[in-house]
């Protein structure tokens, strides 16, 4: 491969990671913008739920939009082609599904009640469909490749070290007044946004994040 | 480590996506075995050299000597 392909690989890269981190931005901005003014300032966990929730919903739909037109998929996601996107598309598709049911369970739980948005007893359904969505969504793509598993293996062992970490610092801070308590809608994105994290971290030092 | 994947695939006339389908992995699992970003499970590897007919110590070359290697 020569310099001048390494180059443009590069170029690719650095886009799409630019254009996702500002239209995820530009997403939370105006979630917050909407509903900031419901939300009770000294509890970080909507917060933290919301940036999970945008973040799980944008990757299920980019993934979900790519499957529905491959040709265009494969412009802004790490595909060699469309074909690509078409021979995966089994597995991808329940990847998709969970991905973006795990977004909308976050949003609906930390916008709900407290948003404005749903009644509680909405709220508690439409979560639950959700989850009962994600855990068949899993089900569905358990027989996954073997380096989508060994990535999975290496981002769960990641993120529970770094999360025994945080919540060792965190729970050390709010024990003594330094922070505010976490609700367990805080501590279950907190861990969604960390294993998304991780997914990332573990393929970039895979190499894996760089364009083919 | 250093692999012939490609190379052998090559030889038989094979895509990436043929590979994989015939191993029953994902093609980008192909790509990254060729380019040394993932080293393969020992089955893997084994259903490789099957394969291509190869052993698998020619196939995946391992520079490491034994440090009390005499």
């Amino acid at each position: 491969m020569n310099a001048t392909v390494d180059k443009k690989k590069i170029h690719t890269m650095l886009w799409r990671m630019i254009a996702g981190a500002v239209f995820g931005a530009a997403m939370t901005a105006v979630f917050l913008l909407i509903f900031q003014p419901r939300m009770d300032p000294g509890d970080p966990s909507h917060m933290i739920a919301i940036i999970a929730g945008i973040s799980y919903l944008l990757i299920g739909l980019s993934v979900g939009i790519g499957l529905v037109a491959p040709n265009a998929g494969s412009r802004f996601l790490n595909v060699e082609d469309a074909d690509e996107l078409r021979e995966e598309r089994p597995k991808l598709r329940s990847g998709a599904i969970a991905c973006a049911l795990i977004g909308i369970f976050l949003l609906v739980l930390a916008l709900g009640p407290d948003g404005g948005l749903l009644s509680r007893a909405v709220t508690f359904w439409f979560a639950a469909a959700c989850l009962a969505g994600v855990i068949i969504a899993s089900f569905m793509s358990r027989k996954t490749d073997e380096l989508t598993r060994q990535i999975t293996l290496e981002a769960s062992a990641g993120t529970l070290h770094i999360a025994l970490v945080v919540l060792a610092g965190w729970a050390a801070l709010a024990e003594l007044g330094y922070a505010p308590l976490l609700s367990p809608l805080g501590l279950v994105a907190g861990f969604a946004m960390l294993e998304l994290i991780a997914i990332f971290a573990v393929s970039a030092t895979k190499g894996l994040m760089t364009p083919r | 480590m250093e692999n012939r994947v490609k190379a052998c695939r090559e030889r038989m006339g094979w895509s990436q996506g043929e590979l994989a389908r015939r191993l029953g992995v994902s093609r980008q699992t192909i790509n990254a075995v060729e380019t040394d970003k993932y080293d393969p499970s020992l089955p893997l590897a084994l259903r490789m050299a099957k394969l291509f007919a190869a052993p698998v110590d020619q196939l995946f070359i391992d520079h490491w000597t034994g440090e009390h290697s005499e």
